[in-house]
């Protein structure tokens, strides 16, 4: 049974923050500011899930909280009842009851990340107590000593400790995540429906990518995929060029066929490089060494 | 003539895409597709200044391989989100990714008059 349940889940790593939901649930909205943000999530049809987060140093009154949503809901609406939420983990919270559906209000404190959470699921076709509590359960918090992860959109990768995400874009089979570090940067990308536009050949997309630039190009593996590596400079003079100045441009390119998918990874530093293999990107179950 | 509302997201999933049944397709190099539609005769294309403009009698619509499939999807059983589901199996997307893709692109179709949405519902969740 469990295995079923959790073979039809899917885990959405974000900003330190896990989260295991139904598949299927995917990311309609999303903010990359660890200070106060949301995820919104929906199923096929409407909004399901908000998960919101604002930063605090210290832990707020949990009750008074909940009962300022209480009474904020009333306003919205006199003739919504209420119920208490069975405990789960830390949160606290309770159960919405109107006539268009359920919500579920729940709250916890996470001292590590000093950020308060706030989790909203909604029920639109009647509260599904078990799927409420695999939920609430799933959600977590990250253990940051070597690197943080991220997983969303069909990207799962960990950073180096220390780098922060900048943008996230997501297009329909285009998923950018681009990181920062100081002066240093870093994308990760994830093309899909490859069978649609891809030629077959991982050199001559990688000198597309980085055009304009001189490419010196090698053929390591990657996650046991064949790949393609590429390192480029930008310098402003030809000066630069010689003294080995500029920005280091170093490109890691790889097709998965069991995701159906392209990789890319682009790091950008000055001085010491930045090695895309750094990024721990997983694209199938074929190395990565990554859970 | 009064406006019609829009789509929710719940209407146009249910909803079920027919194609114009005036529309004559054309294979076009491996997975290439044509659309000819037939175009209403109007005063100007009629003689005289027919005979000094040519006016093309049909508008061609060419449809890359995402747009053939979607096109080709589109029976006139199949509800929208079946639609999604096939290009989504197809092309290994997400339903999402898919969703985003073949909305649009229908919507595209209808509003050239390719195809129209059939059957859809007034209720449904407002997003």
């Amino acid at each position: 049974m469990e295995t079923a349940a959790v073979s039809a889940s899917e885990e959405i790593v974000w900003l330190g923050m896990r989260l295991v939901v139904p598949a299927g649930w995917e990311i309609l909205r999303h903010s990359v500011r660890s200070q106060k943000g949301r995820l919104v999530l929906m199923d096929r049809r409407r909004q399901r899930l908000q998960l919101s987060w604002v930063r605090m140093p210290t832990a707020p009154a949990l009750d008074r909280a909940m009962a300022d949503y209480r009474s904020r809901d009333l306003e919205e609406k006199a003739d919504r009842t209420f119920s208490p939420l069975p405990s789960v983990g830390r949160w606290r919270g309770f159960r919405r009851h109107d006539e268009r559906a359920v919500l579920t209000r729940a709250g916890q404190y996470d001292a590590r990340l000093e950020r308060w959470v706030e989790m909203a699921v909604e029920w639109p076709e009647g509260l599904d107590a078990e799927l409420e509590e695999r939920i609430l359960r799933g959600f977590g918090v990250e253990g940051e000593a070597d690197g943080r992860r991220w997983r969303a959109f069909g990207l799962n990768v960990r950073t180096p400790p220390r780098w922060v995400l900048e943008t996230a874009d997501a297009k329909p089979a285009d998923v950018t995540f681009t990181f920062r570090e100081g002066r240093r940067a870093a994308s990760i990308r994830r093309i899909g429906a490859t069978e649609v536009w891809y030629e077959g050949n991982l050199e001559g997309f990688l000198r597309k990518e980085a055009a304009g630039m001189k490419v010196k190009v090698s053929a390591p593996k990657h996650n046991r995929h064949p790949a393609c590596l590429g390192e480029s400079r930008q310098t402003r003079s030809r000066l630069g060029e010689w003294l080995g100045l500029g920005r280091l441009q170093l490109d890691l390119v790889w097709l998965c066929p069991v995701a159906h998918a392209m990789f890319h990874v682009t790091t950008h530093a000055r001085g010491a490089a930045v090695l895309p293999e750094q990024f721990v990107v997983r694209c199938c179950g074929r190395g990565g060494g990554e859970r | 003539m009064s406006k019609q509302p829009a789509l929710t997201r719940s209407d146009l999933l249910d909803a079920v895409p027919v194609r114009n049944q005036r529309v004559i397709t054309e294979q076009q190099g491996g997975d290439r597709l044509v659309l000819r539609v037939p175009l209403r005769e109007r005063w100007y294309m009629k003689p005289p200044l027919g005979w000094l403009m040519p006016f093309s009698r049909e508008r061609r619509v060419a449809l890359d391989r995402l747009g053939a499939a979607v096109w080709e999807a589109c029976d006139g059983r199949r509800t929208t989100e079946e639609v999604v589901e096939r290009f989504a199996g197809r092309y290994h997307l997400t339903f999402h990714e898919a969703r985003i893709s073949v909305e649009q692109f229908l919507r595209e179709l209808v509003r050239r008059g390719l195809v129209v949405l059939a059957g859809r519902s007034r209720g449904g969740d407002q997003r």
